[in-house]
């Protein structure tokens, strides 16, 4: 089902939750609201769910406006933050709940709800469990018989709340993978709300970036990931360098030395270079465009990280760079680091939230 | 369901941290052995609250039964089976009834709203809740009569419709409910706020309408506390006598309920009469506080 959300505003008392957001979803597609706590991604989907009206705007279901339908009327498939699940029912009642509370003439006899439940507990992989109740069950077993339950009214949009926030690690990893499988199967319209960009990057077709009620970017992982719109995006997503430049006369300076200017610059004056650890490359000092003294070396997982400390004048100021695996570099080292790929935003722009 | 066959689910399962649940009883064990006080500090402590708690509690209580039965078992009977305090027990059964199931009906629909709706003044909504065990049953009683009484607010009215309502049922059954609103309400609202919204939004969004979302969901989550709430709430509806006797009118036969027919005998020096009545009353406490405390642990095993 398409889904066009028309400059949907709300507040909460003096908080402003959204303001003025629009977009457009497609059938089919599984989208991620992406962003830090407070940003107004629950809330959208709360609209969207009809759990929360608008104060402003509207929301238009294969173009008809669902302004005057209630959550129970608009047949979506709510998977909550916390599953939701109720906990005086068992694994097949919970499933069959949906089935259960449709007005007389539409439901289903015994034989066919019995039927459809054990498809469903079947294809969520939970078969085993039908007869546990909620609290017998492991964080991911209630994630399946949660989303088994919205399923089971054969809904028009699956909204996912944080599906994956309470879990640990591993579940986490391997019911990504299901979910999307699933999502291939189904090719249910589908909304996740996380605040985790691997979650986002991982599963959804197209992310939306949100940030301070307002939609900073809409696009595929790729986009999101290689091409972001401001310095909230680039912030927000994946690992940043954050450095202060000057642009002046078409080119971008760091200090005395001059940066290789690549697509379009911001009015001259002062403003922020963003990179990735991974595309400062390591040279010689006396060349590169920035130098200084390595602190420290970690290592995470396969890749190592120098903490390297830039000569800036008075200020010190501390980069992460990834370490290549032909160069190793020690602690006390002088180096010399080249930005590879970097994007330079107007300091006025959209404010990113970590800014080490 | 059995405690082992839940601890067998809970093995099976593995990720269960067992500590949970058998978490009360692991502290009364811990009681029992870890204790540091000398043999006859424990005793001295321990013999003390049960000399008070016979004293205080359990010596009258028998005094009540004793008393009842001092002239004989006939004379028992008699003073149960006499018309006035058949008539006394039946009201007192109508007024419990009735006011009962009214505050169960008003005390789940407070509660409801305090806890499911955002709204403008649930602050004060929740304070008036508790207004009635802060107030007097007496001022209680009074305010009544000050509103349907002759010289009230809606006396002359009522007087012109030939309603009756003060010295009569429907104002016993009043007064009876201000007193006793707050226990369903009072039970319910901490464990509707600690269960949130989610599982009424789930059902919503599942195609529930209000009403079967709160018989198949609210309700099954909140029936043992609701049941405790009616417990409480009967126990103190029958033993009501400062605002039953403001209202009542003391009606021989008419509009007296037990705790009001007790004390009349008991000032026309019928003791033995106005123990056997009393000693009825006692046993109903007796009840509810067995029934209490098996509803304690059900609610205890729940809300793990």
């Amino acid at each position: 089902m398409n889904i066009d959300i028309t400059s949907v505003s709300k507040r909460f008392g003096t908080f402003a939750a959204l303001r003025d957001v629009s977009l457009n979803i497609e059938s089919g597609e599984l989208l991620a609201l992406l962003g830090p706590s407070g940003s107004g991604k629950t809330t959208l989907l709360r609209i969207i769910a009809g759990l929360e009206f608008p104060d402003a705007g509207d929301v238009h279901f294969n173009g008809v406006s669902a302004a005057h339908l209630n959550v129970k009327k608009r047949h979506v498939g709510f998977v909550f933050q916390h599953y939701a699940l109720f906990r005086h029912m068992t694994v097949f009642e919970n499933v069959a709940f949906g089935l259960r509370v449709r007005p007389r003439k539409e439901r289903k006899s015994e034989e066919e709800i019995k039927r459809r439940v054990g498809r469903l507990l079947e294809f969520v992989q939970i078969n085993s469990l039908a007869h546990r109740y909620p609290d017998q069950l492991s964080g991911g077993q209630r994630q399946r018989v949660a989303l088994a339950r919205a399923l089971a009214i054969e809904p028009n949009v699956l909204l996912l709340d944080e599906p994956f926030g309470a879990l640990d690690a591993k579940v986490r990893k391997s019911l990504r993978r299901w979910l999307k499988a699933l999502h291939d199967e189904l090719h249910v319209t589908a909304i996740l709300v996380t605040h985790d960009q691997d979650e986002a990057l991982e599963v959804a077709n197209r992310i939306v970036v949100m940030g301070n009620g307002r939609i900073e970017q809409v696009g595929t992982p790729d986009e999101i990931y290689d091409e972001p719109a401001n310095s909230f995006v680039f912030d927000f997503i994946g690992e940043s360098v954050k450095l202060p430049v000057t642009v002046d006369s078409g080119a971008v300076w760091v200090g005395s030395r001059q940066l290789p200017a690549n697509g379009s610059l911001p009015k001259p004056g002062p403003a922020h270079l963003f990179v990735r650890p991974h595309d400062l490359a390591f040279g010689e000092a006396a060349t590169a465009p920035l130098q200084g003294a390595v602190r420290s070396v970690r290592r995470v997982g396969a890749a190592s990280y120098a903490d390297v400390r830039l000569d800036f004048g008075e200020e010190s100021l501390f980069v992460e760079a990834t370490i290549p695996a032909d160069n190793p570099v020690r602690p006390g080292d002088r180096v010399g680091l080249t930005p590879r790929r970097f994007r330079i935003f107007d300091p006025a722009g959209p404010q990113a939230l970590s800014s080490i | 369901m059995a405690l082992t066959e839940v601890r067998n689910d809970q093995e099976e399962l593995g990720e269960y941290d067992p500590g949970e649940i058998y978490a009360p009883r692991r502290i009364r064990s811990r009681v029992v052995r870890v204790s540091t006080e000398p043999f006859l500090v424990r005793f001295a402590i321990v013999a003390a609250a049960l000399a008070f708690l016979g004293l205080f509690i359990v010596l009258p209580l028998i005094a009540v039964f004793v008393q009842a039965f001092s002239k004989g078992f006939s004379t028992y009977i008699k003073a149960l089976t006499d018309p006035d305090a058949l008539s006394a027990i039946k009201l007192t059964l109508i007024v419990a009834f009735a006011s009962v199931t009214l505050n169960l009906f008003f005390g789940v629909a407070a509660a409801w709203a305090v806890t499911k709706f955002r709204f403008p003044g649930k602050t004060l909504l929740l304070t008036l809740i508790d207004l009635p065990f802060s107030v007097s049953p007496v001022v209680a009683g009074l305010l009544f009569v000050l509103l349907f009484g002759l010289q009230g607010l809606l006396g002359p009215w009522l007087a012109e419709h030939n309603i009756k309502i003060l010295f009569a049922l429907p104002a016993i059954v009043l007064a009876t409910m201000f007193v006793t609103f707050p226990f369903v309400a009072r039970e319910l609202i901490p464990l509707m706020q600690e269960q949130g919204t989610a599982e009424e939004e789930a059902a919503v969004s599942l195609g529930a309408s209000g009403w079967a979302t709160f018989l198949r969901v609210t309700l099954p989550n909140i029936k043992w506390a609701l049941l405790y709430g009616i417990l409480l709430c009967n126990a103190r509806a029958m033993g009501e006598f400062g605002a039953v006797s403001v209202v009542s009118g003391h009606i021989r036969g008419e509009t007296n309920t037990m705790p009001l027919h007790i004390e009349i005998l008991y000032n026309e020096y019928q003791f033995a009469a106005a123990f056997a009545v009393a000693s009825l009353l006692a046993m109903l406490a007796l009840v509810t506080l067995v029934l209490k405390t098996a509803l304690e642990r059900k609610l205890e095993r729940k809300s793990r």
